[in-house]
């Protein structure tokens, strides 16, 4: 058996498809269509993921959100919202699922969630609940399950970590201390010596400017210059709408086609420095 | 697939020069990253296009090269047998060339390189200037062979080194070719590779780790343009490494996750040497197995440190270690490691074939062998150079690099990368070798030779690799963290002005510390462009301090710009320029320069064609008190 799911719904569709879906797979599933009922279940047995609509509930859903957060921290909640509804993160949740849904996403949520409720002490999972890159979760939760015990493979996990949400966040942090085996001080203590490593949220496009001495000598300052005004940046290193950010490195090693400007994977060697605009352009 | 023999890699190199034999001709593209930037991989469809069209696609075969070097001149397309090339090919060019030079067999001399001097084409790469005075061992393959492809390196005899090893050595006479040849490793301390070795081949690991050895590439800057051109060269060389110190395993290091092509292209020679069972258990079906990883680090240049390397590859901060205990005896997990540049790994297949008294034929008794540099500065040439131990700095400069550009005048070079000392013109006659570089107090370092004209400050220059020093200081011994921030305060306030002829005693004190006390590598030549630009560069540090003037015109509290009358044209150039409007005059008259506008950017002084433009110390600094600091020194 993979794991037991409660699904907390009147639409039948839902009901349907979670049973359909999820069985062959070998959940145990089980139904209810009300929150009291969920709770009294709950007394005599624990499920790792409930689905629950998050409107239709009698018993007003969030009370039931409140009520399982509160006393079983290891279950993991989805909630099963309309398509448009501009849910708000509420404590408790751990993952949407927005209907209409294809049976695909409803076996990946299911599995992800499962993840999620294995995997984390209930100390990191209240934090983690409120994130932005709560969706992510999952995904990293493989990564961390792939390399589970390898306190060797620290920076490899670190770098799939950032690939993924972007940046590593404390809590993430403490997501792969737990996974790896490895006190997060150290975690830390390693994310903050790399400098590929970032805590800060970046943009959509990151902009790595060389002020390497050989860059130095074939003008990467006016490069600088030029691409800050450029961005209308004065004081930030990112921009307002998030679509680029940029740090300053300290030789990229390319000295030999200086003035170096790294955007995401691509590096722009030998830059003539007033059409720094021009290469922005391709970005978007 | 199963193992391959050595009769098999001789059909495979049979068949891939039968394979270029067979074709009227074979186009090749340059795949270097600046050609690709500039369309070279899309000229290469258009190319197949265009043979298609004309029907004779199957007799010419479409490939291409590692970076040729000439990255101002690309995109380059070369056309084998003749070794012909076209440089900065444009799609509309496609067309003519093959009908002229493909199917006519004409040259198209109009869109050749031509010599900056004579003004002639110059048809074939070879016979440039600057590759004429160069050797080719370790990129002996350069312009000729497709870096993705293990067969055309095994073409061109690659993996015989490794076979000559394996089949008919043991791993000592290995061990003693490679002290014979007196191979130093070329990361930049030159300890002899062959004692490395050695001592690694003798080191026994922990008992409970099971006799584990490894061999590990750290791969710098220099090891990554060779990836880019000859990736299995450098497998090779590992591979014959773990067969001579008995390891197992090996791991290329390469710093920075942001080469992703790099990256793609090792994996994929991995891959293929794997495939050829040239990498995996029972080698050539002896006893031999060996593997290697790929570790991709998370930047920082402290982990080019190779016991700091070791720690990153441990899952660790990267941090260095005391020495001794060496990696050679206590490395990774404890166990023996040998950890080299990727270009002393790219020597050794070609000693083992050709033997170490060929290898001695080029350079000095003291560093035998070629080395790679790469060129920097306001140079004709710039980029990757291979030049035989031994070769002046002058010759480097003025021959192989074509000299400088026109109007440059050479004011020092910086040898060894960012932690380099700067070198006064007057050393330029130094033989480039490890002794002479250690002598003239700098190092090989990560072989970056740059070239710094008037235009440059070396006050300044010293400052910003400092500000390096500081940033890549990895903190964990008090000297070099510390001391980093110290001189750098201090630099600042030179360039600033604020700085008394005390600060100059003081940052000596502190550089000299550092220099004794740092724990790696790092600290202890952090400090060497400020010793030797206070050695050699004394008299501009000190105009800095006593009469507040930046001569080049780069440290903008300590410099004035005014216009010359007497030189000043009129020709409004510079007023057009300015990005204050702070110049303003009349056409065909003199100019001048309203000095509470200027921001002393510099742009007018690089405008002007007349020299009209003069630097002055600050305006806000009293002369009268300089001359008085100079006469109480010349009483003195």
């Amino acid at each position: 058996m993979e794991g037991k799911v409660l699904v907390v719904d009147d639409d039948s569709y839902v009901i349907e498809s979670c049973g359909k879906v999820l069985v062959p797979e070998g959940f145990l599933v089980r139904a209810v269509t009300d929150g009291h009922e969920a709770m009294e279940i709950f007394f005599c047995d624990t499920y790792d993921v409930v689905f629950i609509n998050y409107e239709k509930i009698h018993n007003d859903g969030s009370n039931l959100v409140r009520w399982l957060h509160r006393k079983y921290p290891d279950t993991c909640v989805v909630a099963v919202v309309d398509t448009n509804h501009e849910f708000v993160k509420t404590e408790g949740i751990l993952d949407y699922l927005t209907k209409p849904f294809s049976l695909e996403i409803l076996l990946q949520t299911t599995k992800r969630a499962f993840y999620l409720s294995k995997q984390f002490a209930p100390s990191i999972k209240k934090e983690i609940k409120t994130a932005q890159y709560v969706d992510k979760l999952g995904e990293l939760a493989i990564i961390v399950n792939k390399y589970k015990g390898k306190p060797a493979m620290l920076l490899e996990v670190l770098r799939q970590a950032q690939a993924l949400i972007g940046y590593l966040p404390e809590e993430v942090q403490k997501i792969i201390s737990k996974g790896l085996k490895i006190p997060v001080s150290e975690i830390h203590s390693v994310v903050s010596f790399y400098p590929s490593f970032t805590m800060k949220p970046r943009g959509r496009h990151h902009i790595k400017v060389c002020m390497g001495p050989a860059c130095i000598a074939k003008k990467a300052e006016t490069l600088l210059k030029n691409l800050t005004a450029g961005l209308n940046l004065q004081d930030s290193d990112i921009t307002e709408d998030m679509r680029f950010s940029y740090e300053k490195v300290f030789c990229v090693g390319a000295c030999s086609d200086a003035p170096v400007m790294e955007i995401d994977d691509d590096s722009h060697t030998r830059v003539e420095v007033d059409k720094v605009d021009e290469i922005l352009k391709a970005y978007n | 697939m199963s193992k391959i023999t050595i009769d098999e890699l001789m059909k495979i190199k049979e068949q891939a020069l039968k394979l270029k034999a067979e074709k009227k001709a074979v186009l090749m593209l340059c795949a270097g990253s600046s050609c690709s930037k500039r369309d070279g991989l899309k000229i290469k469809a258009i190319v197949e296009e265009e043979l298609k069209a004309r029907g004779i696609l199957d007799t010419v075969l479409v490939g291409i090269n590692g970076c040729s070097g000439l990255c101002e001149h690309g995109p380059i397309l070369q056309i084998y047998p003749e070794g012909y090339f076209y440089e900065k090919v444009k799609p509309d060019y496609i067309p003519e060339i093959i009908e002229e030079h493909v199917i006519k067999g004409n040259i198209v001399e109009k869109y050749m390189y031509n010599d900056p001097t004579t003004k002639k084409p110059i048809p074939k790469i070879e016979d440039i200037p600057t590759y004429k005075l160069q050797s080719k061992r370790v990129l002996q393959n350069r312009t000729k062979i497709d870096p993705t492809s293990i067969d055309d390196y095994i073409a061109q005899d690659g993996y015989r080194g490794a076979i000559e090893a394996i089949t008919n050595k043991s791993p000592m006479d290995v061990i003693g070719i490679i002290k014979d040849a007196a191979l130093r490793g070329r990361g930049g301390s030159g300890f002899p590779t062959g004692t490395k070795w050695e001592i690694a081949a003798y080191s026994v690991p922990p008992a409970n780790l099971n006799g584990s050895k490894y061999v590990i590439c750290n791969a710098g800057a220099i090891s990554r343009a060779i990836m880019e051109i000859d990736p299995h060269s450098i497998i090779e060389g590992m591979i014959i490494a773990g067969y001579a110190i008995g390891a197992h395993t090996g791991y290329i290091y390469i710093r920075e996750p942001e080469h992703k092509s790099l990256i793609q292209l090792m994996e994929k020679a991995l891959k293929g040497a794997t495939k050829y069972g040239l990498l995996g258990k029972n080698i050539l079906n002896t006893t031999f197995s060996f593997n290697i990883e790929l570790f991709i680090g998370a930047g920082t240049f402290i982990c080019g440190e190779e016991t700091a390397l070791i720690a990153s590859i441990e899952g660790k901060r990267g941090y260095p270690t005391p020495k001794p205990p060496y990696p050679a005896t206590r490395g990774l997990w404890n166990c023996p490691t040998v950890v080299d540049n990727g270009e002393t790994f790219a020597n050794v297949p070609q000693i083992i074939l050709k033997g170490a008294q060929w290898f001695k034929t080029l350079g000095t008794d003291d560093s035998s062998g070629t080395k790679l540099f790469t060129l920097t500065g306001p140079l004709q040439f710039n980029g990757l150079v291979e030049v035989p131990f031994g070769v002046s700095l002058k010759s480097m400069v003025y021959d192989i690099s074509g000299g400088l550009r026109k109007g440059s005048k050479l004011k020092a070079v910086q040898i060894g990368g960012p932690t380099g000392a700067f070198l006064p013109p007057s050393s330029i006659e130094m033989p480039l070798t490890y002794g002479d570089i250690k002598q003239h107090e700098s190092i090989v370092g990560s072989s970056g030779i740059i070239v710094l004209d008037q235009n440059t400050c070396i006050v300044n220059a010293v400052r910003l690799a400092m500000t390096f020093g500081v940033a890549e200081s990895c903190g964990k011994c008090v000297p070099c963290r510390i001391g980093t921030t110290l001189m750098l305060g201090k630099l600042t306030d030179i360039t600033e002005g604020k700085a008394t002829e005390n600060d100059m005693q003081i940052l000596e004190d502190i550089a000299i510390e550092v220099k004794r006390t740092s724990l790696c590598g790092f600290g202890r030549t952090i400090v060497l462009p400020l010793l030797s630009a206070m050695k050699h560069f004394k008299e501009e540090f000190y105009a800095h301090i006593h009469d507040k003037w930046c001569k080049a015109g780069v440290c903008k509290t300590l410099s004035t710009f005014t216009i010359d009358g007497q030189s000043c044209k009129g020709c409004t150039s510079c007023a057009r320029k300015c990005p204050v409007s702070a110049i303003s005059g009349e056409r065909k008259k003199p100019h001048s320069i309203n000095q509470s506008l200027c921001i002393r950017c510099r742009t007018c002084y690089e405008t002007c064609t007349f020299n009209a433009i003069k630097i002055g110390h600050a305006a806000w600094y009293d002369p009268s008190l300089a001359s008085a600091q100079t006469s109480k020194e010349e009483n003195q």
